[in-house]
């Protein structure tokens, strides 16, 4: 569930095929992200969820995986 | 000694045409590219005419997260700037990244996405407002952005001299290249602001033609003239130093040889009432290319069709030229693609450039009723072939900004 969420965002940011979005892949190696997308898709699923993502928690973020499993550590 | 400047390379994205051919066959022919607005709801709108582009669509040139992070006014910029890149064949040639500049003018910078994001603020509070805002609608982001395009990590800078920023940026591309700055510098002006606020802030500040008919609306110098009208676009000019150009066998389209600017400090939007500044403008730029004005074989008026504007500029080519003004063919553009503001006149470089190609001036269409104040060679209704050696354009804007730039058929 969140996993989709996480990926209809990216989708919608950074306009990536869905079947290449996978739970492991990485987001700067593989997706290609840069801080503008970052900032977007943090943003994005802040408002989504209703939490707040530090920036020291970002900087953390290398896969699709440490994304949403932040945010089930936040809604939980 | 300062170096010699000429253009190689010429693009356009206008309500007449999304490319330098389209643009200048359609101009030729007299188009008219005004029409209703089609991209938002005008029936609470006193003013409901725009110059709007027609079939422009971004996703052929941009995929969809290069859309999302560019305003408008950086997708035709750009857009513009590869037109102009390909036709100078700079996309087939080895060059010194380093020398290759970047200057561009425009007039409100991301008008579109300001809009948006405060929508956004408004109704759904600070969160809402998206990382992108700053980033998309700072003016100088056009630049940054051609630049990345195109890979031109020489000199960049951004004009913004309201309405004459266009003519302002290829003059300063003009001065850097003869300064030894660059060789070559893409430069021009791109503009998209038609939205609501804009719309409504032009119309209350009366600036705009209230008429509804498409056709007479823009009438630059025509006596029932009752404002401008809203247009969108880029106009880009690759100029070059001319050893550079020659060096590779390029084909030269003209040489740019003046260029002069001043400010009237006298009101914020009025012009002076004898078209002081303006006039000082065109001299500037005569005696920037060592001419005198009866040289200048046709002028492309800034003509924006408002009531002061083609009154006084009128003035003030008959302050410059004295009895030779009669002669000079003139016309104004805008007459067919609306007022384009900030790219305004990047784009009629553009027609000049195309002009002293071709020697053929294109027309001031809708024109109808003499107007006794304006009472020079307009090229009414229908383009005229003529011989053309000197070209002299000219911008005027908000803040009193006056900008003429003179163009030469290229012969070494």
């Amino acid at each position: 569930m969140i996993f989709d969420k996480v990926k209809n965002t990216i989708i919608d940011i950074m306009g990536i095929p869905e079947d290449e979005i996978f739970l492991e892949s990485h987001l700067f190696n593989e997706l290609d992200a840069d801080s503008l997308d970052m900032a977007q898709i943090i943003l994005a699923l802040e408002n989504a969820y209703k939490i707040d993502i530090k920036d020291e928690d970002v900087s953390d973020f290398e896969t699709v995986k440490d994304i949403v499993k932040h945010i089930e550590s936040k809604i939980n | 000694m300062k170096k010699r400047v000429v253009i190689t390379g010429l693009g356009a994205v206008t309500p007449i045409g999304n490319n330098v051919d389209d643009f200048w066959s359609n101009a030729k022919k007299g188009l008219c590219g005004i029409d209703y607005i089609k991209s938002f709801d005008v029936e609470n709108s006193k003013v409901k005419l725009a110059a709007e582009l027609k079939d422009f669509d971004a996703t052929n040139f941009f995929n969809r997260k290069q859309v999302n992070r560019l305003d408008r006014f950086s997708l035709l910029g750009i857009v513009a700037a590869k037109e102009a890149y390909n036709d100078a064949g700079l996309d087939k040639v080895e060059i010194d990244r380093n020398r290759l500049g970047v200057i561009i003018g425009n007039g409100v910078g991301g008008i579109i996405t300001i809009v948006e994001e405060t929508i956004k603020l408004h109704n759904g509070g600070m969160n809402m407002v998206s990382p992108l805002l700053v980033p998309k609608c700072i003016p100088n982001i056009v630049t940054g952005n051609i630049a990345i395009a195109l890979n031109a990590n020489g000199i960049s800078n951004t004009v913004i001299t309201a309405c004459a920023a266009g003519t302002n940026a290829i003059g300063e591309a003009f001065r850097a290249i003869q300064y030894g700055d660059a060789d070559i510098i893409i430069s021009g002006g791109s503009e998209a602001c038609i939205t609501p606020l804009m719309l409504a802030g032009f119309t209350n500040l009366k600036a705009l033609s209230l008429k509804n008919d498409p056709k007479r609306a823009s009438i630059p110098f025509d006596k029932e003239r009752d404002g401008f009208v809203m247009g969108e676009g880029a106009g880009i000019l690759i100029l070059e130093e001319l050893e550079h150009a020659l060096k590779r066998n390029t084909k030269i389209y003209g040489e740019v040889v003046g260029y002069g600017f001043t400010c009237d400090a006298h009101h914020l939007t009025s012009p002076a009432p004898k078209g002081e500044g303006g006039a000082r403008a065109m001299k500037l730029a005569l005696e920037n290319a060592c001419i005198n004005p009866e040289d200048v074989s046709y002028i492309n008026a800034h003509g924006t069709s408002t009531p002061y504007n083609d009154k006084i500029e009128t003035e003030a080519i008959k302050t410059v030229f004295k009895d030779s003004a009669y002669k000079i063919p003139i016309s104004s553009t805008k007459s067919m693609i609306g007022h384009l503001l900030g790219a305004a006149g990047a784009v009629e470089a553009v027609a000049c450039i195309k002009a002293l190609e071709e020697d053929y001036v294109h027309g001031t269409i809708g024109y109808q009723v003499k107007d006794e104040e304006c009472d020079l060679d307009y090229v009414v209704n229908k383009g005229r072939n003529v011989n053309l050696n000197y070209i002299l354009s000219n911008s005027f804007g908000f803040g009193g900004h006056n900008a003429s730039i003179i163009f030469k058929k290229w012969d070494y």
